[in-house]
């Protein structure tokens, strides 16, 4: 059964189309990029997924269940799919330490000491272990992705969900980040990554799709997505991001 | 022929316990108004940011009418206006009890709470939207996200006119006399009506306002630095 | 912060300056002027309160201040005040003199002087008829209503330490507070208790009871230190009550059949 499945969804803000009817799988433990023009409605499908945004057609099915089935309780979903976002995020009133806890502690009633036990495990695999004092101002951008990071792996969720996690950064923090997503990958866990790093997409995707006006134009894995685009438009994307 | 002032006459002796009897009692309807007042003005402003549409409006005209309505008639809408609600045994009941104080309280507390709740609501559209949208992707439910993440950096923002509401409720508590409640403005005018100096009673009372405004005032700004503004730089 | 205080603090150190010095002799003032300028009230019937026909203001006090103005050969000029502004009248001389229901008490001597006693009352209470209070002594553990600015609070307190006062501001508001049942009775000078009573539409449901828990001897407000304008108002009360004029006056208002019907038991000090 595939971990997420999108059925012919569609969204409209007022009078624009943004999701035609999109359609597709994930398998547990698949990496899929999607990527494409700005406006192309990669980041609002994402944020579909976990309910953030909604859409007024089709279905999207998470673990085989309708994520608006009446049987669904959203905050629960939540926990179950991580996101990261652009702009990190993180809540600039509370330590690094606090800021990874919060949820867990509040949502899933996990005692406090077991859940700072596993917020410094994970800020020791982002590699920041000595931040967790700190507050979230006091970090370089890199730093704060990280911290935005291990705060959706404390949930530990079963899908995480990336959206441009490396445009808000400068091009020296880039590989900071994209190495611990890559790692994240190698453990197995089932991302889906709008971004435009299209090194990290050949490296570690195992299908990167290319998303145009709403509608997903192509799919396939990275080997053969940049070698051999069949659309015009996908040829002439990779042509000016690459 | 001039006014006598007599300064001693009004701060030693009887009297002076009077002010003193009445600033106590200023004291202890402001601070627990004050309390009450933030707790219901934030429950208030979290309805209205609910998008739940009938809680949005009744927060919405609760806000609306008890801002725009003078609070000198909310104070007798409660303690005069209940008896033709209350059932007979509920108003014996009250009548047996210090009432009045109770009444001053609801009075001063509802009134500045629809003003807190506006202060508030203000301070959280100052906080950016995507603070709500990444502590509810993290599973935390609308009013988890309020309490742990946009009120306490709200909270930082409104300080400023959270303390100008304080005052005005400590200001605005002089109304409560109007139905007994022994306060300050009261013990005053009771100096006044027995000894015919009101300017004195009235300076040392003025005295005694401004300086409970200026601790209050000190007080806010001292938590907001140390404690609230400290923790995250 | 600091600065703000300071100048709060000028302002007020300005205006008590400002309470300005007047001239003496009051007595000559008034009388080159041709004209006493009486403060009164305009809502305490029926002492002193605006007539709802002629829109002027009428009553026991403004008929007193009238025979005064005629006894000094002027004309007499009304100005209303309230408890709390007929004091910084009269000491900035905005007011010549002030009939204004006030209680005769020593400690309001050192601001201002009085007159004779004009009017003997005392304080009472009013209670629902068959409410279970007769007098003072069984206030114990009850609320009681008075209205601020009067003396009457710190009386019944006396005469009953058990009992809690709640001051209102005006005596329709305590009376409200009386018919409610928030208070048991309620208590201030007996002449003002008979309006009150004759106020409601059932006046036979309240009483007045228990003995006078204080005498309430009404004086006129005069400036302090004015020997001269003290003796002609105090012999121009004498003359009144000697050529029987206070008594036709007192009858107007009080007399037997009159609505605020308050027999006349006291008698004036007269010097021989």
């Amino acid at each position: 059964m595939p971990m997420i499945e999108f059925h012919n969804v569609h969204k409209w803000y007022g009078d624009f189309h943004v999701l035609k009817g999109v359609t597709d799988a994930v398998e547990p433990g698949e990496v899929l990029v999607i990527c494409g023009p700005s406006g192309s409605g990669k980041s609002t499908l994402i944020r579909c997924v976990n309910r953030l945004e909604e859409y007024q057609k089709g279905h999207i099915l998470f673990e085989g269940r309708d994520i608006h089935g009446d049987d669904v309780d959203v905050n629960r979903l939540r926990c179950d799919i991580g996101i990261v976002f652009q702009q990190f995020n993180l809540y600039p009133h509370l330590s690094v330490l606090k800021n990874i806890t919060l949820a867990p502690v509040k949502v899933k009633k996990t005692p406090r000491a077991e859940a700072e036990e596993l917020a410094l495990a994970l800020l020791e695999r982002v590699g920041i272990h000595a931040q967790a004092k700190k507050f979230p101002a006091e970090l370089s951008g890199g730093q704060q992705q990280r911290v935005a990071i291990a705060r959706a792996l404390a949930m530990r969720p079963k899908v995480m969900l990336f959206d441009e996690p490396t445009s808000a950064l400068d091009p020296e923090m880039i590989n900071e980040v994209l190495n611990v997503m890559k790692d994240l990958a190698r453990d197995g866990m089932t991302m889906l990554c709008v971004t435009h790093e299209m090194g990290f997409a050949r490296e570690v995707a195992d299908r990167v799709v290319f998303m145009d006006h709403g509608e997903i134009l192509e799919g396939a894995p990275p080997g053969e997505f940049f070698g051999n685009p069949r659309h015009d438009r996908t040829r002439l994307f990779l042509k000016e991001i690459l | 022929m001039a006014y006598n002032f007599d300064f001693g006459q009004v701060i030693s002796g009887e009297y002076g316990q009077w002010l003193v009897s009445g600033l106590v009692t200023t004291l202890h309807i402001s601070a627990v108004s004050i309390v009450l007042s933030l707790a219901l003005g934030t429950a208030v402003a979290v309805l209205r940011l609910s998008k739940v549409r009938p809680l949005v409006w009744a927060s919405a005209a609760y806000t609306e009418f008890f801002r725009n309505t003078p609070l000198l008639v909310q104070i007798f809408f409660w303690y005069f206006g209940s008896y033709n609600v209350l059932p007979t045994a509920v108003n014996d009941w009250l009548a047996r009890r210090d009432f009045e104080f109770a009444c001053g309280v609801i009075a001063l507390t509802v009134y500045t709470s629809a003003f807190i709740a506006e202060e508030i609501r203000s301070g959280v559209f100052s906080i950016p939207k995507t603070q709500l949208e990444a502590s509810r992707a993290c599973g935390l439910s609308f009013l988890q996200a309020m309490a742990y993440v946009i009120l306490p950096q709200a909270f930082r923002v409104v300080i400023p006119p959270l303390i100008s509401q304080f005052l005005n409720l400590i200001k605005n508590s002089s109304l409560v006399m109007t139905i007994g409640v022994m306060d300050l403005t009261y013990m005053a005018r009771q100096i006044e009506a027995h000894t015919f100096h009101g300017f004195e009673a009235f300076t040392v009372s003025t005295a005694m306002y401004l300086c409970i405004s200026l601790m209050v005032s000190l007080g806010v700004n001292l938590y907001n630095r140390r404690v609230l503004h400290a923790r995250a730089r | 912060m600091r600065k703000a205080a300071w100048i709060s603090a000028a302002v007020c150190l300005a205006v008590l300056c400002a309470a300005p010095f007047a001239t003496a002799g009051k007595l000559d003032d008034v009388k080159s002027r041709g004209v006493l300028v009486a403060g009164v009230k305009d809502s305490q019937p029926p002492f002193g309160y605006v007539d709802e026909k002629t829109n002027q203001i009428v009553g026991f006090e403004i008929d007193l201040m009238e025979a005064l103005a005629k006894r000094l050969g002027v004309k007499l000029e009304l100005k209303p005040v309230t408890s709390s502004t007929r004091i910084p009248m009269l000491a900035q001389g905005a007011v010549d003199i002030v009939a204004a229901t006030m209680t005769h008490k020593k400690e309001r001597e050192d601001q201002i002087d009085f007159s004779i006693t004009y009017f003997m009352t005392g304080q009472k209470l009013l209670v629902k008829k068959g409410g279970g209070v007769a007098s003072a002594a069984d206030l114990a553990g009850k609320k009681v209503a008075s209205v601020k600015g009067s003396t009457s609070e710190q009386n019944v307190k006396k005469a009953q330490p058990g009992c809690t006062v709640i001051s209102f501001e005006t005596y329709p508001e305590a009376f409200l507070a009386l018919k409610q049942g928030k208070v048991q009775a309620m208590t201030t000078d007996e002449s003002i208790l008979v309006g009150i009573r004759n106020s409601d539409d059932n006046p036979e449901a309240w009483e007045i009871v228990g003995d006078y828990i204080s005498p309430e001897p009404y004086g006129l407000g005069l400036p302090e230190n004015d020997s001269d304008f003290r003796d002609a108002v105090n012999l121009a009360l004498m003359d009144m009550w000697e050529t029987g004029e206070y008594q036709k006056i007192y009858e107007k208002w009080f007399g037997p059949g009159k609505k605020d019907h308050l027999p006349l038991t006291w008698k004036m000090e007269l010097w021989p």
